[in-house]
Parts: C-alpha cells; sequence; structure tokens
C-alpha cells in the first residue's frame, strides 16, 4: 500500500482513518513528549489532539496533498512545533523540522474580543440551525467539500441544488443571530 | 438588512467566486461603503465560527476516544494494584502452608479450580492482522477493532466488533469479541458468545472450548470443564495443557 492512502481515505471523509490514525502513535507520542520536553502526560495529550486536528485540517484544504515522510514524522513534527510555540521557548524549530513541515499551516486561533463575542454567538447559533443546513456549512467551510461532493453525500438532485441551499442556509444562520443577539448586524 | 444582491455577492466574496466584473465591483464597495465593509467582516467570522465550531466537535469526538482509552488503561492499573494485593496475600498463604507442612508432615493441598484458571488464562493473539505499526495500510474498522484488541484497549474494543458483527456474523468476530470480554472479566458475555463460536462451526471452534473450559474452572464448575476438555483431548488442541489440567482436577 501506498503511502498516500491515509491522505485519501481522510478526503473520503472516512472519519475511521483519523481515529485508527489516532490510536496508532498516541501512546508513543505521548511517551516521547514525556522524555523529550518533559510534558506532563495531560499536556502531551493535548497537544497530540491539535496536532491530529492540523494534520487533519491540511489535508481537507489540500495544502498537504503527499507525504513526503511518513505521517508519524508529520505528527511528531507537528507536535514538537506546537509545544515549541506554546511553550514560548523563543527559538524556531530546527531545519529538520521545518523541511517536514514545509507547506503546513493552521490558523492561529486568536481573536480580538469583539470577534470572539460574534463568534460565541454564532457557534451557539449553528446549535439552533438544524440539519441539514448545519451539516451542509460544515461540509463546505470546514471540511471543505465542493458542491458536487456535498451534493452527492446529502443526495440532493444536483450542486447547483446544493449550492442553493448552501445560500439559504447561511441567511437562515444569519437571521437567527440577528433574533438572538439584535446588536450585532448582518 | 442588506439586499438579497448584496448577501449574494459578499458570499461569492468570501468564497472566491467572483468574476472579475464583480471583484472591480466589490473593491470599490469596500473602499467606499462602511455598512458593506462591515457586513464583510461579519459574514467572515459567521464562517469562522462555522469551522470553529466544527472544529470543537472533531476535538470532542477525540476527547471521546481518549476517555476510552483512559477507562482502558485505569481498568489495567486496577487490575495491577489489586494483582499486587493478591500476591501478597498468596506469599502469606504460601508462607502458612509452608508451616503447615513442616509441622504436620506433608499434606497435599489439591489445587483449586481458580488458580488453574489464572495459571493458564492467557488473551488469545491476534492472528488476524499483522502488528500494525508501518504506515497507514487498509483503513478499516476491522484493523482499528484489532489495533484496539492488541494494545489492551479492550472496551473500545469489544465496541468495534459488536459493530463489526452487526455487519456480518462471522466466527472470527465472535471468538475477538469474547476475548475482550473475558479479558475484562465479563465471564458471562464471553462464555455467550464462545458458545455461538462453537455453534457456528467454523474457525475457532478448539479454541473456543478451551475458554469455555477456563471459565468453567474459574466458576468452580468441574464437570462442565472436564467434558469441554475432554473433547479437546480428542481433537488433540493443547493436548500437554489439557492433561495436565485433566490430572489436576
Amino acid at each position: 500500500m501506498q503511502e498516500y492512502s491515509i491522505i485519501e481515505s481522510i478526503k473520503n471523509g472516512e472519519e475511521e482513518a483519523l481515529t485508527q490514525l489516532y490510536i496508532r502513535y498516541r501512546t508513543e507520542f505521548i511517551a516521547w513528549m514525556n522524555k523529550a520536553y518533559g510534558c506532563s502526560s495531560e499536556q502531551a495529550r493535548e497537544i497530540y489532539q491539535q496536532a491530529i486536528i492540523i494534520f487533519y485540517e491540511n489535508i481537507t484544504t489540500g495544502k498537504l496533498t503527499e507525504l513526503k515522510s511518513s505521517e508519524k514524522t508529520y505528527l511528531f513534527a507537528i507536535g514538537k512545533n506546537k509545544f515549541l510555540e506554546e511553550s514560548k521557548a523563543a527559538q524556531r524549530f530546527t531545519d529538520e523540522t521545518e523541511d517536514v513541515l514545509q507547506g503546513l499551516t493552521y490558523e492561529k486561533e486568536e481573536y480580538k474580543e469583539e470577534e470572539e463575542k460574534v463568534l460565541v454567538v454564532v457557534e451557539e447559533c449553528l446549535g439552533k440551525l438544524g440539519d441539514p443546513c448545519k451539516t451542509l456549512l460544515e461540509l463546505y467551510y470546514y471540511h471543505k467539500k465542493s458542491m458536487a461532493e456535498i451534493c452527492e453525500l446529502l443526495q440532493y438532485k444536483n450542486p447547483a441544488t446544493a449550492k442553493n441551499l448552501k445560500y439559504k442556509c447561511m441567511n437562515r444562520l444569519r437571521k437567527i443571530i440577528e433574533q438572538e443577539s439584535p446588536k450585532l448586524t448582518f | 438588512m442588506k439586499s438579497q444582491y448584496d448577501l449574494e455577492l459578499i458570499e461569492k466574496y468570501l468564497d472566491n467566486a467572483l468574476s472579475a466584473k464583480e471583484v472591480e465591483e466589490v473593491n470599490q464597495r469596500l473602499a467606499e461603503d462602511d455598512e458593506f465593509r462591515r457586513c464583510v467582516d461579519q459574514s467572515r467570522l459567521m464562517i469562522h465560527g462555522i469551522r470553529r465550531n466544527a472544529r470543537m466537535q472533531l476535538r470532542r469526538k477525540l476527547d471521546e476516544i481518549e476517555e476510552s482509552l483512559i477507562e482502558t488503561d485505569e481498568t489495567k492499573e486496577a487490575k495491577i494494584i489489586s494483582l499486587t494485593h493478591s500476591r501478597i496475600l498468596v506469599s502469606i498463604a504460601a508462607a502458612v502452608t509452608l508451616l503447615i507442612i513442616s509441622t504436620l508432615l506433608i499434606i497435599n493441598l489439591p489445587e483449586t479450580p481458580q488458580n488453574l484458571y489464572v495459571q493458564y488464562y492467557q488473551p488469545y493473539r491476534n492472528i488476524v492482522t499483522a502488528n500494525v505499526r508501518g504506515e497507514l495500510q487498509e483503513l478499516s474498522k476491522y484493523e482499528l477493532a484489532f489495533t484496539a484488541y492488541d494494545s489492551g484497549n479492550y472496551e473500545l474494543a469489544t465496541n468495534l466488533f459488536k459493530e463489526l458483527l452487526a455487519k456480518e456474523a462471522t466466527a472470527t468476530y465472535l471468538f475477538y469479541l469474547a476475548n475482550s470480554y473475558l479479558a475484562l472479566e465479563k465471564n458471562t458475555q464471553a462464555a455467550k458468545y464462545f458458545e455461538q463460536v462453537i455453534h457456528l462451526n467454523e474457525d475457532f471452534v478448539d479454541q473456543a472450548k478451551w475458554y469455555l473450559a477456563l471459565i468453567a474452572l474459574n466458576e468452580k464448575n468441574i464437570e462442565e470443564a472436564k467434558s469441554l476438555l475432554k473433547e479437546l483431548k480428542t481433537s488433540g488442541y493443547r493436548s500437554e495443557e489439557v492433561t495436565e489440567i485433566l490430572t489436576k482436577l
């Protein structure tokens, strides 16, 4: 089996691929973080989860299309990077890590106070939005599925129907936000 | 409230789906129209909110896996602790026995069936999937179940084998599900599935009988254990151990 299978599987939306990946390197990763950086097991687990998510997002957004090294090397490199970032050990990661992580990026989850307030409202309102809208918006904006893929996954007639529905769902979400939080203008 | 035209325009802008002409229009509006710019910012935050919420869902999923893994770790630790305690008890018992023996000459104490169980029980090794250490290969629930089994995460393994069984009832799934239950000391459930393996009469029949015999020993069900062991003696499975136990009973 080729190395790209993990990327293919994740792209195909096989959730188990991610679960399996998670279980496979978890013990080793935590032990390595304990030993190499003196992390507590809890801190190591937290970093490991972040690393898995970054790995996933880089695949779905198409930033990572092929593995130049093994998935383990990637995961461990992301973990190391995350740890150094969090521990504010000012030095940048080593050349070796930089090489491995080439092309890998992730959104820093830092927002201004005002923005943070809006985000919390959006997240609350998503719960009220319900399906199929919530799933559709997640598939499009988070899992980066194309309209053709969404159409197949949610069994719509054609991509144009899905696209039209996405527009309606965004408006519905906007309305819920306005009702819940009239001060916010959307 | 924005016009439908504006909302569509903003959404296309954020999805990078604008035509060259529309790009020009949006750039101009962004430069001149405060209200429009604010609406763009808010819509962008809406998308960020959708993403962050989805990421949190993924995190929760990982947390769930983590919880089931930690639980198994704790069960293991608890077992080790109780084992240490029972070891101390065993050594005290051994010392007392020795004292009795030395004073009252040799008394041949019969081995209890439970001791036989402890002596002979070992979870059946995974002979189905290769030890998955290298690159991720076929990504299936099947491999996942055996990965969990191999790493001693029996709680997770039972769940996964049950899911697999719901789709297809094979002797392999039944047998490893039974083994996972046995490792968790849920003997009743284990016995139920070992019996189904025998009933199916495909693979692992002798192995299932062996474990049923051990369960019977552990429950002091000597006659049943004997009858199963005699069946095994005929088939020749684990013949040395089978003969050993039969003589001790």
